[in-house]
């Protein structure tokens, strides 16, 4: 199974941007978290500081990687 | 009043006492939790201290020596955890308001197995709530405080157990390390943190922050007691399916080893450009040492280090949002700030990201364990700066000014995102009399590497010896 997403870029785009922040504004609201517009733009840019930088690791050559979802750290370990 | 030798006395020296009856477990718990008492409402390292329980199993403790009936190195010997273990009939909070009144009816695995050779716990640690946060400012419980300078923060998220440790509140602690929440508190209080490889040591009743990331680890006054006490709660656990079935070793008896031969890599890129000029130069010095004791230092270059925050931080973020689902819902408000952001942002991030930093992992993982054919360790600062003031929101790296929180977790993601096991030893003071700490990353499973060349920098220096004024 190939679960590998190529991404046409590697940062995130305006209008994914955009509906990232209306995400979280609703996201906010479902917690009943105070988000100001100020607060909205810090958290919203650590969400696309964070994703773009996860996106960066497309340089790592990720295509057909199966991903580790707990650390796999080879044949001494027989879980 | 208890003596400076029992203070700060390492679990080796106090067990030998104990065990020929010169010092009783009775005495040696009263006395620390008189001490806890004293100094914990400046630093705020226990949510709970424990009074008659402790003293209870103190007295079970000293029957069983009485009887000859020794359970090894830690019987009688008092410790603490982390607010985030389970502890059967005591409270256990994680720092939240959610479980303020959570009291479990059975004990975390470790906690368990502590007691079964006979160790007392005396107190649960202050931490961030739900262990998120490098920093241990807590809003329900407030922040702990480190013992070499009150006004500055102990690290986090262990943050409570590192602070009980430095000031002699108990001789061991366990902590939980995410994101490096064991090293970094162990750096900034001049302890020793150990975080053992992902699977080595259970993490069942602990509560989670990533379960694919957490590891549970000692936070000791010497690298001999952390693999004492490591040597007590590693192995495979059958309530906690991650653990590994591969046999452990016996760390304590191993440490003596001549680290004449081990190859140390010092990674050039990621861990040196953004440092506080006073660390830098205490952290290289200590390397030197290692060198002087026979140890092949050479630079490496890592350049997937840079890789390694993102993943580490976008992953930590999704798996709270599944963990905390469960009270979110109906106790949202009973959240700090800090964490509902944190669930906050995990919420918005897409399954497609969440499963490509898994891949970025994989890639990580494997190009790291590659690096350990060629070295043993890998050597770099455990933090870039020195503890900062408790009220601080930033704080200067270099020529540059850097949010608190991720400036003192950056140097710790590499092990945290591989999993491989990494001690943090106490390797000098600034001028203001602040610790740093030297950071030893070891390749999985190979906990002993790590622990022997901390063992031989300990011993062939003073560090370790040194006790905060309080």
């Amino acid at each position: 199974m190939v679960l590998c997403r190529q991404w046409e870029e590697d940062a995130m785009r305006p209008n994914e941007r955009e509906l990232a922040a209306q995400h979280l504004s609703q996201i906010a609201d479902e917690i009943g978290l105070e988000l100001g517009p100020e607060r909205l733009e810090r958290v919203l840019g650590l969400l696309e500081s964070t994703v773009d930088g996860v996106r960066a690791t497309t340089e790592l050559g990720l295509d057909g990687r199966e991903p580790a979802l707990v650390p796999d750290l080879g044949p001494q370990q027989d879980r | 009043m208890i003596g400076a030798d029992l203070r700060f006395g390492s679990i080796a020296d106090l067990s030998e006492r104990l065990r020929r009856r010169d010092l009783s477990p009775v005495e040696l718990v009263e006395a620390t939790l008189e001490r806890a008492a004293m100094l914990n409402p400046r630093l705020n390292c226990f949510i709970t201290l424990l009074g008659q329980d402790a003293l209870e199993a103190a007295r079970r403790a000293e029957r069983g020596l009485a009887r000859s009936e020794s359970r090894g190195p830690l019987h009688g010997i008092p410790f603490s955890v982390k607010d985030l273990y389970a502890t059967r009939d005591v409270r256990t909070t994680a720092g939240s308001k959610v479980l303020r009144d959570w009291v479990p009816d059975f004990d975390a695995t470790t906690v368990a197995q502590l007691k079964k050779a006979g160790a007392v716990l005396i107190g649960k640690c202050n931490t961030s709530e739900f262990a998120a946060g490098p920093t241990n400012h807590n809003v329900h419980y407030g922040p702990a405080r480190n013992p070499w300078d009150e006004s500055c923060i102990p690290g986090g998220s262990s943050g409570g157990s590192g602070a009980a440790v430095a000031a002699g509140l108990g001789v061991f602690s366990l902590g939980s390390d995410t994101g490096g929440s064991v090293r970094i508190p162990a750096a900034a209080c001049g302890v020793v943190g150990f975080k053992p490889t992902y699977g080595r040591v259970s993490k069942f009743g602990v509560s989670v922050l990533s379960w694919s990331l957490d590891t549970c680890g000692p936070l000791t006054r010497t690298v001999k007691d952390a693999a004492i006490v490591l040597e007590a709660i590693a192995g495979h656990d059958p309530l906690d399916p991650t653990t590994g079935r591969g046999p452990t070793e016996r760390y304590a008896a191993n440490l003596d080893q001549h680290v004449g031969g081990l190859r140390i890599g010092v990674p050039r890129d990621g861990f040196w450009e953004r440092l506080d000029p006073e660390v830098e130069t205490i952290v290289r010095a200590a390397i030197d040492q290692l060198a002087h004791l026979g140890a092949g230092v050479e630079e490496v270059s890592i350049p997937w280090v840079r890789h390694a925050f993102a993943p580490a931080n976008l992953i930590s973020w999704v798996e709270s949002v599944a963990y905390h689902a469960q009270w979110q819902e109906h106790w949202a408000s009973d959240y700090g700030e800090e964490l509902q952001q944190r669930v906050l942002i995990g919420r918005a991030i897409s399954g497609p990201d969440y499963l490509l930093a898994q891949q970025a992992r994989r890639a990580i993982v494997e190009r790291t364990a590659a690096l350990y054919e060629r070295f043993d360790l890998l050597a770099t600062p455990t933090c870039p700066v020195p503890a900062p003031p408790v009220e601080a929101d930033s704080v200067q790296v270099g020529s540059d000014r850097e949010p608190v929180r991720s400036a003192m977790g950056r140097l710790c993601r590499l092990g945290s995102l591989t999993g491989f096991p990494a001690v943090s030893v106490p390797c000098g003071f600034t001028e203001a009399g602040l610790p740093v700490g030297l950071h030893l990353m070891a390749g999985p499973w190979r906990e002993s590497t790590a622990l022997t060349a901390a063992h031989a920098y300990e011993q062939a220096t003073e560090w370790h010896l040194r006790q905060p004024s309080l």
